[in-house]
């Protein structure tokens, strides 16, 4: 383990980092409250904006799209990515090679980059923008995340497994569902969040290619920019967002420490 | 695809059936397939094709030529925004790595309990939408923002800050220094402590087991860190738009232009290119560098 150095440098450094990482919230979060329409001047405590966020149409469409297309894609892709990875885990080697190349693309690639090339694509075979491209365009971009989480993890199990498993009578989809995907639940758990954390925050590749469609980070950035009610529905995320980051925090702590327990436990009976 | 060849899998042929063959595993992956081929395969080939078609003036006839990569290169007004892009980006990647460092530091250095609430402290902003991370510093560097308020108490003259390259710096480094922080974490923490040990019981002081023997193992944290903050950072679209007074300031949002307001795909694209081909090269040099320290490493062992 590394020695920590100074102290108090350590603690100053902290707090200054913290600060820099945190700081940005506060006006955002202050004059969500404001009566007035400035963001510098406060004028008195009022909900106005959070009253004027409930019955703002476009807001909530560009929720609701966003969630829905971002179940969808998640879905999908974890579930051809899952199969993928297990077919990639017993193919023949220079095909394995050959995709896993290709997997990189979408991400050694600069995202806009990406959206454009996919935009160009749609354009080219007449498709439409809207709904289904922004949907194609997102299980495009998150199928190769999901490989490169599931893929690592199959990859460490131990082969013999599955061969034991229809040995003892399985049947080829039973052994991949009752003993491979149960090793790799975990993995494919973490695929599922990275995809959908991805598809909800992504801006650029949805920008290009979900033609008049708003998600969430295409309503910011098309809307105008100096509106309270922004800061508002700012505010409503980023306690969400905590709300479940700490949440699963303390969750894992719980786990931890009941693991800690159990192991100490087992010593004392030995 | 595969064909059946009986002369590999008679290993079992007594319940072929019940087996899955390799070729029948490899089917699994076809819808993946189908997906890379169309969904990523084509649209980069879908750019080349476009960034190299001349305009022929007929829709009949389609010429293949240099000529949008010509226009780039000979615009000096292109050339400078690239510069631009990478300059900043360069910026921005090394404050990341100079605060981020330390923190990755001093949080592998900690006990289990602190290092895993140090880590969720700077990996929670990362689940927050980055365009409303953006936006907030907005508020905070607006003409009439949070800065200038605060700075308006003590009777400085308001400052505009948008017309500097300073709030979109800050921006970056705000957006992606969890991207710098985590890699390297991982790495330290990882250090076999033997080694620091081994490097303090042979007479190395603080300072020189830190710099001869934890940094040069950080490296490769250090590489990927820098490659996960160098790429969106050149090719952000969001960071000058809201940070900076030139909505075009840089690569991202020239391409932006040509797509969305100008029309003009073929130009467009191959700014694209050349932009993916100078980040693929930075990339693969930092690679590079990190097969140097490998190399290295194996030759001290020996």
């Amino acid at each position: 383990m590394i020695k920590g150095g100074k102290n108090r440098f350590k603690k100053f450094y902290f707090a200054f980092m913290l600060f820099f990482l945190y700081i940005p919230f506060v006006p955002l979060f202050l004059f969500s409250f404001n009566a007035s329409r400035s963001l510098t001047n406060w004028a008195g405590f009022s909900l106005q904006w959070y009253e004027k966020l409930m019955v703002d149409a476009d807001i909530a469409l560009a929720v609701i799209n966003t969630v829905f297309i971002a179940i969808i894609a998640t879905f999908l892709s974890v579930l051809i990515g899952t199969l993928a990875a297990i077919a990639l885990s017993r193919s023949r080697k220079v095909l394995r090679d050959w995709l896993l190349r290709v997997n990189n693309l979408p991400i050694v690639n600069p995202e806009i980059v990406t959206a454009v090339a996919m935009l160009l694509l749609f354009i080219s075979l007449g498709i439409p923008t809207g709904y289904l491209t922004m949907l194609l365009a997102h299980i495009g971009f998150c199928t190769p995340y999901v490989i490169i989480t599931i893929y690592p993890k199959l990859r460490g199990l131990d082969p013999n497994v599955l061969e034991a498993a229809q040995d003892l009578g399985a049947t080829p989809w039973q052994a991949i569902w009752k003993v491979l995907v149960p090793q790799i639940k975990t993995s494919i758990i973490a695929a599922a969040a990275i995809a959908f954390t991805m598809s909800f925050d992504d801006f650029i590749i949805s920008y290009f290619t979900a033609g008049s469609v708003k998600n969430i980070s295409i309503y910011l950035y098309t809307t105008k920019r100096r509106d309270p009610a922004v800061n508002a529905f700012s505010t409503i995320i980023t306690l969400i967002v905590s709300l479940v980051v700490i949440g699963n925090h303390l969750r894992e702590s719980r786990q931890l420490k009941r693991e800690r327990g159990l192991l100490k436990e087992n010593e004392k009976t030995i | 695809m595969p064909e059946f060849n009986p002369k590999i899998v008679p290993l079992r042929h007594k319940r072929p059936h019940r087996r899955i063959k390799i070729s029948g595993f490899e089917l699994l992956a076809l819808p993946y397939v189908t997906v890379l081929l169309f969904l990523i395969f084509l649209p980069v080939l879908m750019i080349a094709l476009y960034a190299f078609i001349k305009d022929s003036g007929s829709t009949n006839l389609i010429i293949f030529g240099f000529d949008n990569f010509i226009r780039f290169i000979g615009t000096p007004e292109n050339i400078v925004t690239l510069g631009r892009s990478l300059r900043l980006a360069l910026i921005a990647t090394i404050i990341c790595l100079l605060l981020g460092y330390p923190y990755a530091y001093f949080t592998a250095g900690s006990s289990n309990k602190s290092q895993r609430i140090l880590i969720l402290l700077a990996t929670a902003p990362m689940w927050i939408n980055m365009l409303l991370r953006v936006y907030a510093w907005r508020q905070i560097f607006d003409a009439s923002g949070s800065l200038n308020a605060i700075l308006g108490i003590f009777g400085v003259p308001e400052i505009d800050f948008l017309a500097t390259e300073i709030p979109a710096i800050i921006g970056m480094v705000s957006v992606y220094l969890p991207f710098m922080i985590l890699p390297i974490y991982t790495i330290l923490r990882k250090l076999d402590s033997s080694l620091i040990e081994a490097s303090s019981d042979l007479g190395a002081r603080p300072q020189q087991t830190f710099w001869r023997v934890i940094f040069p193992l950080s490296i490769p944290g250090i590489l990927s860190g820098i490659t996960m903050v160098l790429l969106p950072t050149a090719t952000t679209l969001v960071i000058p738009e809201y940070l900076s007074k030139n909505n075009y300031a840089l690569i991202g949002n020239l391409i932006e232009m040509k797509f969305k307001n100008n029309g003009d795909w073929g130009y467009g694209s191959a700014i694209s290119i050349v932009l993916g081909i100078v980040i693929m090269a930075l990339v693969f040099f930092a690679n590079r560098f990190d097969r140097f320290a490998e190399v290295e490493e194996k030759g001290a062992k020996r």
